[in-house]
């Protein structure tokens, strides 16, 4: 699978603090990681010189955030990192308000459901919802899938103007991640454009290797805030067959979590 | 595997990373938005060296502002550093298709917990369909003695280490049916030792009542807890109590020998 990039924030403003930045690609890097890493794996993936990315671990580890295995002498994120997750999801209204709709969710369709919403040029989860014991690592929060390939990000964007889409494709890294991935723009953005005539988005193993995934966009006014998804595996039912059972119950959140009025998740 | 843990000097960390940080800590304690004059204050800080530390959170998405507001809450950002944590979390892999067989045969809410100092986080939950409220999000944190994974974790562990956390605990009244005594924590975690699984009815919540039992691996290491939990109605017969513990048990021997090490 292609790793992601990380990507820093080009801003020129002098109150932007780098070493800050870089403290968070670390954490990237872990997260695009198959395992704990050693200082030379993360210069790797960072694109930062080992020195530099020996003092951004020593700090993570001074704040308890990191841990290095003295043997391997690999850095591994620690409990410290649910902490972090705990002060978005506690206070994050929108959040809250949607886990009752996606619990009812999940019973009633009895397969994987989830929340996400955009950072930067990826889809993250808010909520996994697992319904299956399906792949381990996509029940999990905190995912990143890169939002040309997500079907939530591609729900989002199709409320975008189509001048608007081609030019942001344009500037992406369009690198498959699997090999059903498309990385045309062009197939992509007709893609985009079928989901906004239909009202919803669907991905067949794009983002995971043996998955399909139908979302519909959360939106608050004109914009999408977020999207509602439902993954189901490949084998065992028919793409036309898990679109029938499931759009009417994803169309149905997606509407009850959208609001006409200006309200920011 | 053996751990290395801070004691760095000084002229090695980054302090700006570490400001940063701290910022994003001093959320955890306050369940209010903060405006920059405010975590000034809580930093001890001037309010100029807060600003930046501010505006790169921002940027990078740590943090967000309220709608058309000064005040700051966590961002999204704060998602993306515990996937690699979860991820590459043995325990909770072989433990999540367990978690969702208990949670479908018993239409209850099965969850994940691990103890950190004197406290039980949540590290995964299988919702039921009667859950309204998210009344535990990942990351909820709860006194161990007061929870029934906590108290079969600590039930689990050696009687030094069991007691190293009891010495560090403080014992306080979360509801009005929590215990508060060392001594009826004592034997409730003996109680616990007895069956095999703990059991706690409106200690944390009133109306809510869960069952727990540890996971030990091979080499009696004591991973966590799974937790069976909902409304006191479905705990309050003995025998179903009983049939939650023994399914618990069966499943917590079966994760635990995914783990021989």
């Amino acid at each position: 699978m292609t790793q992601q990039t990380t990507t820093m924030p080009r801003t020129q403003d002098p109150r932007f603090l780098t070493s800050v930045a870089r403290g968070f690609q670390v954490f990237d890097a872990l997260s695009n990681g198959s395992g704990p890493m050693s200082l030379t794996e993360l210069a790797a993936a960072t694109g930062l010189s080992v020195p530099t990315v020996q003092r951004l671990t020593a700090t993570l580890v001074c704040a308890g955030y990191l841990a290095k295995d003295s043997r391997s002498k690999r850095y591994r994120p620690t409990i410290k990192t649910v902490n972090l997750l705990y002060s978005y999801l506690s206070r994050n209204q929108f959040a809250k308000r949607a886990w009752p709709h996606l619990v009812k969710l999940r019973e009633d369709v009895g397969l994987d459901v989830s929340l996400s919403v955009r950072v930067g040029d990826a889809m993250i989860y808010v909520h996994r919802l697992p319904g299956y014991a399906g792949n381990f690592e996509n029940t999990l929060p905190g995912k990143k899938v890169p939002i040309h390939l997500s079907a939530s990000g591609r729900s989002l964007l199709s409320l975008w103007e189509a001048q608007k889409i081609q030019h942001y494709l344009s500037r992406l890294d369009l690198r498959a991640q699997t090999p059903w991935s498309l990385t045309d723009s062009n197939a992509i953005a007709a893609k985009i454009a079928d989901c906004r005539e239909k009202g919803f988005a669907f991905v067949k193993q794009e983002a995971s290797p043996g998955l399909m995934t139908l979302a519909c966009p959360v939106v608050c006014g004109t914009e999408a805030i977020s999207g509602v998804s439902v993954h189901a595996p490949v084998a065992g039912l028919s793409p036309e067959d898990f679109k029938n059972k499931v759009l009417p119950l994803v169309v149905s959140v997606s509407q009850a979590l959208s609001t006409p009025a200006s309200f920011r998740p | 595997m053996q751990i290395q843990k801070g004691r760095v000097e000084k002229r090695m960390t980054s302090s700006a990373l570490l400001k940063a940080l701290n910022i994003l800590e001093a959320f955890q304690d306050s369940a209010q938005a903060m405006t920059a004059k405010e975590i000034a204050v809580r930093q001890s800080e001037t309010q100029s060296s807060v600003q930046r530390s501010l505006y790169t959170l921002e940027t990078l998405g740590y943090l967000e502002r309220e709608e058309n507001g000064k005040a700051y809450v966590p961002g999204r950002g704060c998602l993306c550093p515990v996937y690699g944590y979860l991820r590459n979390n043995r325990f909770l892999e072989s433990a999540t298709p367990y978690l969702i067989d208990l949670s479908e045969r018993f239409a209850t809410r099965a969850d994940l917990t691990v103890l950190h100092g004197t406290e039980i986080v949540y590290v995964s939950r299988v919702p039921s369909r009667d859950e309204i409220l998210n009344l535990a999000p990942l990351g909820r944190r709860w006194p161990a003695v007061n929870t029934a994974s906590g108290r079969a974790i600590l039930a689990a562990l050696t009687d030094e280490e069991c007691e190293r956390v009891l010495a560090a605990s403080t014992f306080a009244k979360i509801t009005p049916y929590s215990l508060d005594t060392r001594v009826a924590v004592a034997r409730a975690i003996a109680q616990t030792r007895d069956v095999g699984y703990a059991y706690q009815s409106e200690e944390v919540a009133v109306g809510s009542a869960s069952v727990g039992a540890a996971v030990v691996g091979g080499g009696g290491e004591v991973l966590g807890a799974i937790i069976l939990g909902g409304a006191v109605d479905a705990f309050q017969e003995p025998e179903r109590r009983d049939e939650l513990g023994k399914a618990l048990k069966q499943a917590a021997r079966a994760i635990g020998a995914y783990h021989l090490s």
